[in-house]
This record gives structure tokens, C-alpha cells and sequence, in this order.
């Protein structure tokens, strides 16, 4: 294209990259003032989200009505689309720009009114305790409205020149950093917020740190509590049977299922919607759930058991020390059948059915295709989904914390350490499970990336 | 690829399928039953949601409603507050999506499109990431949430989902945008196009199906943590559904009814999704094992 301008130099074409890249910029800029940035008080807490939410819902913030508050966010998602139509269709570049610009001049118009002509009481009340959020907004919309200078003729034709003309001047950035470049600002965040607290957590478990004064250095005491405790050995018997439960069970009938539904049937998409519909429940509502089909008294089974007559002293399903956790187990069991029959579903389809041919020529019944056939050739399958059920079942926490609270014997690892860290305070000692913790699973992640390393390096 | 298997699999079943051809009614008989008893606990919560506490009490569990109650529903959205935890759930949600596919498909396109020292050890590192339990990042970043004064705030819980979901996201990407033919990109650089606007004008519309899967996988993800709302956040009216769930259980114990309103009202977004983005929902599911 650059030689192509310079072989004409009276038409240059016009472009509104620009134009919609910095609507873009000034939404995002709206967009995290609004959430991180303190809208009224000086707290960051305050920020133009939680007003929003508080309005919304009839909080004790009354100062802004629905529509304003609404307003600012939905503007800004609003321009931050308008920019990205216009980058992704350039053709459709300058529409693009006049409507983010649009908008930013409908929240100008909303800003002036606030900050200097309304009257009364409560635009007094936000004049005075308008925060740098609100500030940071109103230069950003002025920003998103001046962007569309860039559509003139001129102006653009002449951008375009100092563009050339800088990117000439400078020397320009070496091609090795260009990757760099591209990964840097996910890196840092990374970096920040997991590479280091992974890190820190190590540090962390060698201290007395109570959460709120500076953590003091202990060595090694924490972990000779921590080994020499029975709720050690109680939480990780339940990450255990978690495991157990977790590779065999949903494993096989994921698998069974799979091949059902596999070959057409009639009816058989509601078959599979009914099996992996738990996968959208949340942990909390599958926690919720369950607890209500294993109430004591009033629940599902035991209203079952007792109204049919088979027994009139059921088990107290999770208030029975010996039962709780298997009680749980199941519920888990429950969701995760359907998570892993999608995977083999997907990987029955993307069988060379060439094989199961070759093997139906010679003869093989249906046990021995599937035997000698069907899951030799699901082997990665297997794998992955072996991997996901080691790491689901070492996350465990959410329908512990929700059914039991930790109690009756169910704590695992991560219910252990929130227990510690939370509720008694003993961060320090929490982060050396948390140490435990990764232990385990490094073990179990070192061996998918060591299988996935020979995958790459061979391609 | 899928549809072009499909005659070959249903001549393959079959002479498979008339040798089970008796056995078929049998068969979706014990089907329909088993399905049936694994949608149990759903049907229970639906049953319960519209009943009232001392009917079931009276009459059992096991009985018909006497009346239809449908004002546990009312009462969970405004007087349970399940109203308010949505909304900021949503508030979590779009910001958190929005952030990590950018900054994924940024690194994603990076690592995917070129070659430089220590391109595979950061994609590991992403690998790595997202298989550990995140567990063992909570009091790290409960402190560095609280050195920040970003404790009990939106935006704590929107960073710590970027950052933990951009393995994730990183790694689909990548391997998606493996798969884009180098030459059309190489058309673009010849023709003097640079590698930003590469990435925005190519890249990005090119690996849209990839987003589509991965933002509606995440949304899930995202919607239903329980976790970091827990610790990363103290006041009632910042709570997300899912926290927002476990308050609620602990205020109306025993009130039956109207704790499993509320979660039949909390799952709705993700319900809402998963009705009609299934099939985007599905090929997430199945994105991250491909390899």
C-alpha cells in the first residue's frame, strides 16, 4: 500500500484506523475509570460501578437516578463496540468514528449539565463529591468526541503524513521485539497476579502472618504442625477419595454415555442436553440443590424412603460423619458425567471410521471393536480427561464450603486451608497447605506438560 | 469435518443397529428411565421453588402441591436481595471477558505467529497456569488486593479473573490461530501493513468462531465462581450470585422454597447462554482438549 500512495501522491486514500482506535482507547479509558476509579468520597471502593449497583437495586446511595447511572457504562461498551466495528470493517471506518463520537457527545452534554448547570440540592451534593473517576471521564469524552477530527480530509491526509514522517524519523522498533511487544501487557498482569502470589505463597507458609500485622518469618514450624495434625490426613483421605471417585466413576459412565449417543438416534440430542445441562449450574447451586435431596427429614430421598415404607430411621445423609462425604462426592460425580461425556463424544466424532470398518470386515463383535479398536484410538481422550479429573477433584471446595462448612468429617485441602486462614486467622499456616497443595498437583501438571512438550516439539 | 463423517458412521452402525433393532424399545425404555432419575434433583428444585414450607411439611415431599407459590420467586428477588447479587455478577462478568480475550488474543497471536527465545516457555507457563489450583493464590492476592485498596472492590475480583483465565484463553487461541494459513498474513505484510493492524484486521476477524466458544465458555467460568467472592470480597452489595446464594442459605435456613427459587433465579443467565449459545458452549468444552 505505501508504494501505492507514493506513485499517487494528489489522491491519497483516507484512513480511519486511527480515528477508530483512539474511540476505542477513550471507552476503555471510561469503562475501567468507572470501575476502579473513586466516582464520590476519595474511597476507591466508591467507584461508578458500585454507585450503578447501588442505585439500581435501591441502595442508600440515592444521589443519581437509574437512567444517569446507567448511562455511563452502557455509553462507553457502547463506543468500545462502535470502535471495534469500525477496525474490524474498515469500510466502515468513519460511521464508525461519528458514532462513538455520537455518544461521547451525549455524555458531554450529560457532564456540563452535572458539573455546572443543574440546581438544587442533590446537584450541589455531587458537584462537591465528584471523584477523579468523574473527572477522568470528562476528559476521555472529550477525547471520544474530538477523534473525529481525523475524518476530515485534511487533518487525516496530513496524520497520515506526520505518521510517515515520525515513523521515519524514529528508528524503527526491531522486528525480535514486535512479539514482545504483543505479550507484554498480559505478561505483567500475569505476572503480578499469579506468577508472584504462587511464589509468595512459599514465603508466605513460613511465617506467623495473622492476616493483618507484618508476616514474621517462623521457618519451618508451620508444616510441623501442620504433619503432625489428624485434619492433614482427614483432608487429604477426602482430596483422595475425591480423586477416586472422580477417575473411575464419570470416566466410565462419560464414556458409555458417549457411545450411546454416539450412533443416531432419535431423541438423542434431548438425551445429551439432559446430561450435560448440570455442567451450567453453578458449584453453589448444585450445593444447594443437593443439600435440599439429602435433608434429613424433608429431602427427596429420605421422604422417599420413609413414605414407601422401606425404612423409618433413614441415614442422615450429610449430617452422618461416615456418609458426608461421599454424599458430596456424588453430588460432584453428578455434574462432571456430563462434562466428560462431551469430550468423548467429540472425540468419537473425530474417529477415522476407516478403523471400525477394517475391524467389522474382520469379524470383530462388538465388545472386541470396542475393545481393541474404539479405545486404543480414544487414548488422548482418555488422557485429557484423566488430567481434568486429577485437577477438578484437587479444586474441590465450592459444595464443601456450601453443604457442610467443613464439617462432619468432609474438609479437603482447600476447605482446610480456608478454614485455617479465614476463620482462624492463621494465614501463615494456611499458605503451607497451600504448599501441600501445590505439590500434589505439580506432580500431576508436570506429567501433562511433559506429554503435551514431546506434541510440540514434534510439530 | 464433523458432517462430512456422518453418512460414513451411519452406514457403518448400520447392519449394527437392525441386529439391535428388538432390543431398541428396551432400550430407550431404560434410557428414558435413567435419564429421568439423573434430571431428579433438577425436577426436585423445580417442584420445591413453587411450594410453600409447611406444605411440604404437612404433606410430604412426595405429594402434590396444594398451592402454587409463586411468590418465593418474588420474595428471593427483592426481600433476598438475589436481584442485587445478579446485577453484580454482570457488573464482574462483561469487564472480566472483555479484558482477557484481548489481552489473550494479543499473546495468543505473539506466540502463535512467531519465533523467538522463550516462545514455548511462556506458553508452558500459561499451560501451567491454568492447570494449577487457584487455591494456592488466595492469601497472596488477598494481601496484594489489600495493599493495593482494592479489597472489597469490583474491580479486585475483574483483575484476579483476567489474569487467572488468560492461560486458558491464551492457550485455545493459540492453538486456533495455528491454524490460519501464513499466507494470507504474508500478503498483508508485503503489501506494508503492520503487525498491529495484522493482528486487529486479520487475525482477530479470522479467529472470531474461537472467541465466540471461548467467551461463552469463560462467561460460565466466570459467572459461577464462588471462590474469590468469598475472600476478596466483604460487603453484602457487592456480592455476586454465587456468594450472594451462600449468604442466603445461612439467612433463611430452613426456608426451603425460597433458597431453591433463588438458585433456579441465579442460574438463569447461564441457562439463558446455554439455550442459545449451546453450541458455541459445547465447542469451548471440547476447545481446551483438542490437542
Amino acid at each position: 500500500m505505501a508504494t501505492a500512495i507514493k506513485s499517487q501522491p494528489l489522491r491519497e486514500p483516507l484512513d480511519f484506523a486511527g480515528a477508530n482506535f483512539l474511540a476505542i482507547l477513550y471507552a476503555a479509558i471510561i469503562l475501567v475509570a468507572f470501575i476502579f476509579m473513586p466516582w464520590m468520597w476519595t474511597e476507591i471502593k466508591y467507584s461508578g460501578a458500585r454507585l450503578m449497583s447501588d442505585v439500581l437495586t435501591g441502595g442508600s446511595l440515592k444521589t443519581f437516578s437509574t437512567w444517569q447511572i446507567v448511562f455511563i457504562p452502557v455509553s462507553a461498551l457502547l463506543a468500545l463496540g462502535a470502535g471495534l466495528w469500525g477496525l474490524m470493517a474498515p469500510h466502515r471506518g468513519a460511521l464508525a468514528s461519528v458514532l462513538a463520537a455520537a455518544i461521547g457527545l451525549m455524555g458531554l452534554v450529560y457532564y456540563i449539565d452535572l458539573y455546572w448547570v443543574r440546581e438544587g440540592e442533590v446537584a450541589e451534593y455531587i458537584r462537591a463529591n465528584l471523584g477523579a473517576g468523574a473527572d477522568l471521564t470528562l476528559v476521555a469524552l472529550v477525547g471520544l468526541v474530538a477523534q473525529t477530527v481525523l475524518l476530515l480530509p485534511p487533518v487525516n491526509i496530513l496524520a497520515q503524513r506526520l505518521g510517515r514522517r515520525a515513523s521515519a524519523l524514529r528508528p524503527p522498533v526491531p522486528q525480535k521485539w514486535t512479539p514482545y511487544l504483543f505479550l507484554l501487557p498480559a505478561l505483567a498482569l500475569y505476572l503480578v497476579w499469579i506468577i508472584g502470589p504462587t511464589v509468595y505463597t512459599f514465603y508466605l507458609s513460613l511465617t506467623d502472618w495473622d492476616g493483618v500485622s507484618t508476616p514474621n518469618y517462623i521457618g519451618l514450624r508451620n508444616y510441623r504442625i501442620l504433619f503432625s495434625q489428624s485434619a492433614l490426613t482427614e483432608s487429604l483421605g477426602n482430596n483422595l477419595r475425591w480423586l477416586v471417585a472422580f477417575v473411575t466413576v464419570p470416566t466410565t459412565l462419560g464414556l458409555g454415555l458417549a457411545l450411546i449417543f454416539n450412533t443416531d438416534m432419535r431423541g438423542g440430542r434431548w438425551y445429551k442436553v439432559s446430561f450435560y445441562s448440570p455442567l451450567v449450574l453453578s458449584w453453589p447451586v448444585i450445593a444447594l440443590v443437593w443439600a435440599w435431596v439429602y435433608h434429613p427429614s424433608k429431602g427427596l430421598i429420605n421422604s422417599l424412603l420413609i413414605q414407601s415404607g422401606i425404612t423409618s430411621d433413614p441415614p442422615g445423609w450429610l449430617a452422618d460423619r461416615n456418609l458426608a462425604i461421599y454424599c458430596i462426592i456424588a453430588a460432584a460425580t453428578w455434574r462432571q458425567v456430563g462434562y466428560v461425556m462431551v469430550l468423548y463424544l467429540a472425540g468419537l466424532k473425530n474417529l477415522d471410521p476407516t478403523f471400525i470398518d477394517a475391524g467389522l470386515v474382520d469379524g470383530a463383535n462388538r465388545w472386541q471393536l470396542f475393545r481393541h479398536v474404539i479405545l486404543p484410538l480414544l487414548a488422548p481422550v482418555t488422557t485429557i480427561v484423566f488430567i481434568i479429573s486429577v485437577i477438578d477433584s484437587l479444586r474441590s471446595f465450592d459444595l464443601v464450603q456450601v453443604m457442610t462448612r467443613g464439617g462432619q468429617g468432609t474438609r479437603v485441602l482447600a476447605n482446610y486451608m480456608y478454614i485455617e486462614a479465614f476463620n482462624n486467622y492463621r494465614m501463615g499456616y494456611g499458605a503451607a497447605i497451600a504448599v501441600v497443595l501445590f505439590t500434589i498437583s505439580i506432580v500431576f501438571v508436570g506429567l501433562y506438560l511433559w506429554r503435551s512438550l514431546k506434541d510440540e516439539l514434534e510439530y | 469435518m464433523a458432517t462430512l463423517a456422518k453418512p460414513h458412521a451411519a452406514s457403518r452402525v448400520g447392519p449394527l443397529a437392525t441386529r439391535k433393532h428388538i432390543n431398541s424399545a428396551a432400550k430407550y425404555i431404560a434410557l428414558t428411565l435413567f435419564t429421568l432419575t439423573w434430571l431428579l434433583p433438577i425436577f426436585a428444585t423445580l417442584l420445591t421453588s413453587v411450594r410453600t414450607m409447611d406444605d411440604i411439611t404437612l404433606h410430604g415431599f412426595w405429594s402434590l402441591p396444594s398451592k402454587f407459590a409463586i411468590e418465593n420467586f418474588r420474595n428471593a428477588w427483592v426481600a433476598a436481595r438475589v436481584r442485587q447479587y445478579l446485577l453484580n455478577s454482570f457488573i464482574i462478568t462483561i469487564p472480566s471477558l472483555l479484558g482477557m480475550l484481548f489481552l489473550a488474543s494479543l499473546s495468543a497471536y505473539a506466540l502463535a505467529r512467531f519465533k523467538f527465545r522463550g516462545n514455548l516457555l511462556i506458553y508452558f507457563m500459561y499451560v501451567a497456569g491454568t492447570m494449577l489450583p487457584f487455591q494456592i493464590l488466595l492469601l497472596p492476592v488477598f494481601r496484594l488486593t489489600n495493599r493495593l485498596g482494592l479489597y472489597d472492590t469490583y474491580g479486585a475480583l475483574i483483575l484476579i479473573h483476567i489474569a487467572f483465565q488468560l492461560g486458558f484463553c491464551t492457550f485455545v487461541m493459540r492453538n486456533f490461530m495455528r491454524t490460519v494459513p501464513g499466507e494470507i498474513l504474508d500478503a498483508a505484510r508485503v503489501d506494508g501493513c503492520g503487525e498491529f493492524r495484522i493482528y486487529w484486521q486479520i487475525m482477530l476477524p479470522l479467529s472470531l468462531p474461537s472467541l465466540a466458544a471461548l467467551a461463552t465458555l469463560e462467561f460460565t467460568w466466570v459467572f459461577n465462581d464462588f471462590l474469590w467472592a468469598l475472600i476478596l470480597l466483604q460487603s453484602d452489595s457487592l456480592r455476586p450470585v454465587t456468594a450472594g446464594l451462600a449468604t442466603l442459605q445461612g439467612q433463611y435456613v430452613t426456608d426451603w422454597p425460597l433458597i431453591t427459587a433463588g438458585a433456579l433465579l441465579a442460574t438463569l443467565p447461564t441457562v439463558f447462554v446455554f439455550v442459545f449459545l449451546q453450541r458455541y458452549f459445547i465447542q469451548g468444552l471440547t476447545l481446551g482438549s483438542g490437542k
